[in-house]
């Protein structure tokens, strides 16, 4: 009976022990002071997946969010402009502009003159398309339709057919305010090409520096 | 004689240094490492080692085919193992006759005492990770394994990334539904993280629908609570932030996910801040360049059966690059680190490409120390059996020719 007893109480100390022990809970807020110190992954430049494909110098105000299986690089400005970076492979310039046409009901064009112009991409030739109006399109088989909208697009022919898009979309008030924007950071965009170790080594490491950064 | 009453003592004494134990604990280690490699293949492995192995798990119940359970409570492999070490402690080594006749015994009890010792030192202080290396450049950082991280980082007006301050998965693992606020001393703002999931899809409102347990849509996207993938083995953490300016502008609400891959971005005060949810970053004290990787199918799979790397690495204090090559059981290893071949894939986008899985631990070499202990306790106990056996079967000769002559 004795021994009974006292193991009965061992146990029960014993339990009653776990029990505090697993009481234990976090506080409401935290003071964060650990930082890390920057390494490879930190560096843009460095490949980590075929996400890491473009990178470009993204303005101060627009938000780089989740990319899609189309959108390359994927941004939000303002209330409800987006902002992506694609690439598409074959069709042309004329047809892939006169598609972002027909979005908007507009007529579709016969050539490219008269089509605003800049460089990017190492000096080739980017074409840039303004559209406002009536935006009306087909996403997964559902009707989209969205009044005062506006679609600035710049299309870039990088080799053989091969397009970069850069395509704004969103409320035309919005889309006046982030011209200068889409067309500096179209023209910062460039692909993160890895170089062999020997070619790394030639360069001066001052250089590639300067060359990196850009979100 | 009355027999000497014994004291509680001597009794939990005699059961914890019994043979009945031992054969107990051996039993259930037999019946956790059983189940626990069925329930791996529906649940993937580091679940299946959290479940049964982990020193959180007092008790297990096994689910296996897909979930069904079995209706056999067992305790913990850990918390076995724990009872075995003081089993064999007491009843192996200390109450256990010495001699030289048993001195072999005691050895290898000691040496396999010691291996549970080492599993315990493992199970506490091992870390392990992941590095994933493309050819072509240069990788100094592996991703823990399991363990997820908030990251927030300032960048300079020309796009370069400040040290991040790091949010740890401790923190944070326990949120749930709950909301748990993060202040920084340098930032001019405070982070509130929300809904905190291990494993989450991050869907396109623009193409899916939103069900019951999906999150709120943020910038066009939405997460959604997603079935853990045992083949794939890999934890989608995701939640949701409210960024909080202390000066006044509006909040800020982010979504994240380790899928994402990049910092969600936002300005205050003027300045560019990011936000990601990257497993949490573990900076190693040498940087590997991927040179090459080999790797061979089973015939008729998709599955690797070798594969090898060769890399050139470069240690903190070497002034060149050394040229290792990376197998199975021929890791590299450094300051405390050791580096394995872990995964192999043909090349990505015609870059040749491997994972490396990085592992720290104190008690790395110490199994093999222990298995020597053990076998040469086991040989001398042998030998000594032998010897003792052979003499026995000569003397029994000579005491038969003797009894002939």
């Amino acid at each position: 009976m004795k021994l009974k007893s006292n193991i009965s109480k061992i146990v029960s100390l014993v339990m009653l022990a776990v029990t505090l022990v697993s009481c234990k809970e976090l506080p409401k807020e935290v003071e964060v002071v650990e930082r890390r110190e920057l390494c490879q992954y930190d560096d843009p430049a460095v490949y980590r997946s075929s996400y890491h494909s473009w990178i470009g110098k993204q303005p101060l105000k627009w938000r780089k969010v989740s990319q899609t299986e189309f959108r390359l690089l994927n941004y939000a400005a303002g209330e409800a402009t987006q902002i992506a970076v694609g690439q598409v492979n074959g069709g042309g310039i004329l047809a892939n502009l006169n598609r972002w046409k027909r979005e908007f009901d507009q007529e579709v064009l016969e050539n490219l003159d008269g089509l605003e112009t800049f460089e990017m991409l190492d000096g080739r030739k980017a074409y840039v398309v303004q559209l406002r109006g009536t935006f009306q399109k087909k996403m997964s088989g559902m009707p989209v339709k969205a009044e005062d909208w506006g679609v600035t697009g710049v299309i870039c022919d990088v080799s053989g057919g091969s397009l970069v898009t850069v395509k704004m979309m969103g409320p035309e008030v919005e889309i006046e305010n982030e011209q200068e924007n889409l067309i500096n950071f179209a023209k910062s965009l460039r692909l993160n090409i890895l170089q062999t170790p020997t070619e790394r080594s030639k360069k001066d490491t001052t250089e590639d520096k300067a060359d990196g950064g850009g979100y | 004689m009355a027999k000497k009453k014994k004291n509680i003592g001597q009794y939990l004494l005699d059961f914890f240094s019994s043979f009945l134990l031992a054969v107990i604990c051996l039993v259930l280690l037999g019946l956790l490492v059983w189940f626990s490699t069925l329930e791996m293949q529906d649940i993937g492995l580091s679940r299946a080692l959290e479940k049964y192995y982990s020193h959180k798990t007092v008790f297990v119940i096994p689910e296996i085919n897909g979930g069904k359970m079995i209706y056999l409570p067992l305790p913990g492999a850990y918390w076995v193992c724990c009872v075995l070490f003081v089993n064999m402690s007491l009843g192996g080594i200390l109450r256990l006759r010495k001699g030289w006749r048993n001195i072999g015994v005691v050895i290898s009890h000691m040496g396999i005492a010691s291996l549970l010792l080492v599993g315990f030192v493992d199970h506490h202080e091992s870390i392990h990770g992941k590095m994933e290396a493309f050819q072509g450049a240069k990788y100094d950082y592996a991703t823990k394994f399991d363990y997820s991280s908030i990251e927030v980082s300032e960048f300079t007006a020309e796009g370069e990334k400040k040290r991040p301050y790091v949010i740890k998965h401790e923190m944070i693992k326990d949120l749930g539904d709950k909301m748990r606020r993060f202040t920084f001393k340098d930032l001019p703002f405070d982070l509130e993280v929300r809904h905190f999931r291990e494993n989450v899809a991050v869907l396109n409102a623009a193409n899916k629908v939103r069900g019951n347990k999906s999150g709120e849509i943020i910038d066009g996207f939405f997460l959604h609570p997603a079935e853990f993938d045992a083949k794939m083995d890999y934890f989608n953490y995701g939640c949701y932030l409210l960024v909080k300016p202390k000066n006044g502008e509006p909040d800020r609400k982010l979504l994240m996910c380790r899928s994402i891959g990049f910092p969600q971005t936002f300005d205050v005060d003027g300045k560019l801040y990011g936000i990601e949810m990257p497993n949490e970053i573990w900076n190693m004290p040498f940087s590997v360049d991927l040179i090459n990787s080999v790797g061979e199918y089973y015939p008729g799979t998709q599955k690797a059966s070798k594969f090898q790397s060769t890399i050139a690495w470069t240690g903190d204090d070497d002034e060149q690059d050394r040229i290792q090559t990376i197998k199975m059981n021929h890791p590299m290893r450094y300051k405390g680190f050791t580096l394995y071949q872990a995964s192999w894939n043909e090349p990505v986008n015609g870059l040749e490409y491997s994972g490396f899985e990085i592992v720290t631990n104190p008690a790395d070499q110490w199994p093999k120390v222990c298995l020597w202990i053990s076998a040469i306790g086991l040989c001398f106990h042998f030998a000594l059996k032998l010897s003792k056996y052979l003499g026995r079967e000569t003397r029994k000769e000579k005491g038969s020719k003797q009894s002939d002559e």
